[in-house]
């Protein structure tokens, strides 16, 4: 069995604004080939931590290292490994996408030319036409080519398919499979459409409170996070194994858990609990765990 | 709501507060001739500051969605207006010794608000701005005579006939839909919104912009446009651009003092320069408004429009950085740095010449008076960098505050460019006052520099 390596790994990552916290002590760890979908309420700090980990945004305190080193101290090479797509374009927009594309390649040492052509041409993009001409769908494209010219590793996407229509959107998406399955490359993207995050990823990472509250494969969560509905008669509150949230109420507990201990479950029900189990949807667990 | 809207932010309103305090200050405390023109000038800075604040962003109120929904809209926008105009003026009534003279003023910033409203929505009522603005010249020069009270005493007369011509606009301006394609694009101008932040006129984009604007910008970006498509790596790998060009072109925006803002200017102090040769020079002080604004408009393009688009590029900037062609985090900051300060030095070297060709065709000046402006400028340059590095080193956002700091820097610097006119017999650079700044600016601007390389590269 092949071990994978680590592409991305932080440890105690902080970051505030003012005076908001937005990261508290953020660890988390991605390994080559993980296609993670970065779930996350609006304003929850996907694209702080996003940022923070190209180190496009400075942060306060923590660790960080991108294909074994230190984010801030990386070598031309790695810097050439990694492709990012901003949630907003902040791209020259009085150049054309033909000049874009030439001003960009200057910056890498490796640049898939015939890539370039081919995505330009699938994508219907009008390369004479200049960045502030585009519609915003159109823009994402062109974000997106600039992202995977370098031929990257690690390719980072903040809300990608948020400006895009349907069709682009699966365009899009399958875009991503395809990368991840032929080239390998490990991919991280946020986003709050968890439609198309079981689409493509095979990994699921939930940012609540400045932490990753939750990260684990994606057919697993679908497979073994589930609702447990405990009713007692007393009020003694029930510990429940491999717990994630646990809301009391007058009747009982409501508590999702990551995995069902069936000898937990047995146990209860011959002590007369009545434990009802319930599965539950990416989007029920995303909304359970960041209510 | 109103109120606060019109009048945004707490920086604008400090800004004009001050002014008025260091005008009743100028009132009651200085007891020299020259004080009343002082007054003059400040009050008519701080109501054209005021009224055109009020101006600009007026259009978000009359035409926002809320004037069509919310019941008495009109009659409290109305009151806003009234209030606002009751406070702009009451320094002139307060702090001007004379109230025949007050009065006056009173009717002449009236106008000058209704013009400023009324060109703020037709672009066609600019042409009254302009005549209200050279119409002390005019007067000067076609009747010299006519002294400056009989006309402020007239205008005086005037003032109930100007409050109903006033109350007139006002109820025919909260009713007004007018042109809202206009309206659109001047609220995209003036960039003004909700937000109490200062415009950043950069986020309006270049096809929301007038012909002219456009063509401005278009002839700066196709100077870089060719830069680029000249240079053909996958050909000759060599004849690569290099890091600062590549920093350059990233460092462009619509509002960027390019090559055309050169040209155009050269072109424009070369028209004067001509007219001066050929006038009489007694009509000369006619030329000192242009001679003195041209300087400081450069210096607001050149700096503050820098100084705002690399705020506003700051993570594009940030992203390039992260790329391998910048192998170690000191190689972008280094070509960053080169970049800001050779094109900040350049600016003051052309302001220096220019002030240098005018100063030798109308004699405004002497070579002394020359040599202390030169050197006033060059650490008015070390101080607007220091700031903008100061700034892009922050972790907070405080470039509000350093445009602020600015404006008010050149406002100080147009003053003190006076002050050294009157004395032409000051030394500069032999005062003990210069010889204790310089190396404290210079020592600041090293700081400056040193905490924003440490900061990038660390």
């Amino acid at each position: 069995m092949s071990i994978s390596k680590t592409i991305i790994e932080i440890n105690g990552l902080n970051k505030s604004y003012k005076k908001e916290q937005v990261l508290n002590e953020l660890s988390w760890q991605v390994n080559q080939g993980d296609v993670v979908g970065l779930l996350g309420k609006n304003g929850a700090g996907k694209s702080t931590l996003l940022k923070s980990l190209l180190n496009i945004e400075e942060i306060d305190s923590g660790e960080i290292t991108l294909f074994g080193e230190q984010y801030q101290q990386l070598s031309a090479q790695t810097k050439g490994r990694i492709g990012y797509v901003p949630q907003e374009n902040d791209e020259i927009s009085w150049l054309s996408v033909s000049d874009l594309i030439k001003f960009k390649r200057q910056f890498y040492h490796q640049w898939s030319d015939e890539k370039v052509a081919e995505l330009i041409e699938r994508w219907d993009i009008n390369a004479k036409k200049t960045i502030a001409e585009l519609s915003p769908g159109q823009v994402q494209r062109v974000l997106i080519i600039l992202a995977l010219a370098p031929m990257p590793e690690l390719i980072v996407f903040d809300e990608p398919a948020a400006a895009l229509d349907p069709a682009a959107r699966r365009e899009f998406l399958k875009e991503i499979v395809t990368l991840a399955s032929d080239e390998n490359i490990t991919i991280v993207f946020s986003t709050h459409i968890v439609s198309d995050l079981e689409r493509v990823a095979n990994k699921v990472a939930i940012l609540e409170q400045g932490k990753i509250c939750y990260f684990d494969d994606l057919d697993t969560t679908k497979e073994n996070v589930v609702q447990l509905t405990i009713r007692y008669t007393n009020e003694v509150e029930i510990e429940v194994p491999n717990v994630l949230r646990c809301k009391k109420h007058q009747q009982g507990q409501n508590c999702i858990v990551s995995k069902l201990d069936q000898n937990w479950l047995t146990k209860m029900q011959s002590q007369g609990v009545e434990v009802t189990v319930t599965p539950m949807g990416l989007e029920d667990i995303f909304l359970e765990l960041t209510l | 709501m109103m109120i606060s809207t019109l009048l945004s932010g707490w920086i604008h309103r400090s800004f004009l507060a001050i002014f008025v305090i260091i005008a009743v200050g100028v009132r009651f405390f200085m007891h020299e001739e020259p004080k009343v023109h002082l007054l003059y000038t400040l009050i008519a800075f701080i109501s054209f500051i005021m009224f055109l604040m009020v101006a600009t962003r007026l259009p978000l109120l009359t035409h926002s969605s809320m004037a069509r929904l919310l019941p008495h809209y009109q009659q409290k926008l109305k009151n806003s207006l009234i209030i606002i105009w009751i406070v702009a003026l009451l320094p002139s009534l307060l702090v001007l010794p004379d109230i025949v003279m007050g009065l006056g003023f009173v009717s002449v910033l009236i106008l000058m608000a209704i013009i400023f409203v009324a060109m703020i929505y037709k672009p066609i009522f600019q042409v009254f701005f302009w005549i209200l603005f050279f119409a002390p010249l005019g007067f000067d020069y076609f009747a010299p005579d006519l002294a400056g009270k009989s006309i402020m005493t007239a205008f005086a007369w005037c003032l109930p006939l100007i409050l109903v011509f006033a109350n007139y606009c006002l109820n025919k301006l909260i009713q007004y839909r007018g042109n809202t394609t206009h309206v659109g694009r001047l609220i995209a101008m003036m960039n003004v919104s909700m937000e109490k932040t200062l415009a950043v006129q950069e986020n309006v984009s270049l096809h929301e912009r007038t012909k002219f604007s456009q063509w401005w910008s278009n002839t700066n970006f196709d100077y870089y446009r060719q830069l680029l498509n000249k240079n053909k790596p996958e050909k000759n790998p060599n004849k690569e651009l290099s890091n600062k060009q590549l920093i350059a072109i990233c460092c462009q925006g619509v509002n960027s003092f390019g090559r055309s803002a050169y040209l155009l200017w050269t072109c424009a102090i070369g028209v004067i320069c001509l007219l001066g040769l050929i006038v009489d020079e007694s009509y000369h002080r006619f030329f000192t408004t242009l001679v003195t604004l041209i300087p400081v408009m450069i210096v607001g393009t050149g700096t503050i429009a820098v100084f705002q688009i690399i705020q506003n590029k700051k993570s594009f900037l940030a992203r390039i950085a992260q790329t391998p062609r910048f192998a170690t985090p000191s190689s972008f900051t280094n070509s960053f740095i080169t970049y800001v300060i050779l094109n900040q030095v350049t600016l003051y070297i052309f302001i220096s010449v220019l002030v240098g060709a005018m100063a030798l065709i109308f004699h405004h000046i002497n070579l002394n008076t020359y040599t202390n402006l030169l050197l006033v400028l060059a650490l008015f340059c070390l101080v607007n960098l220091t700031m903008m590095f100061f700034s892009w080193a922050a972790k907070q956002d405080h470039s509000n505050k350093v445009v602020w700091v600015m404006i008010i820097g050149l406002i100080s610097l147009v003053a003190f460019a006076m002050l050294l006119k009157e004395n032409e017999n000051i030394e500069l650079m032999f005062s003990m006052s210069f010889i204790f700044v310089c190396p404290l600016i210079i020592a600041l601007f090293g700081y400056s520099l040193s905490r924003y390389s440490k900061l990038k590269v660390s």
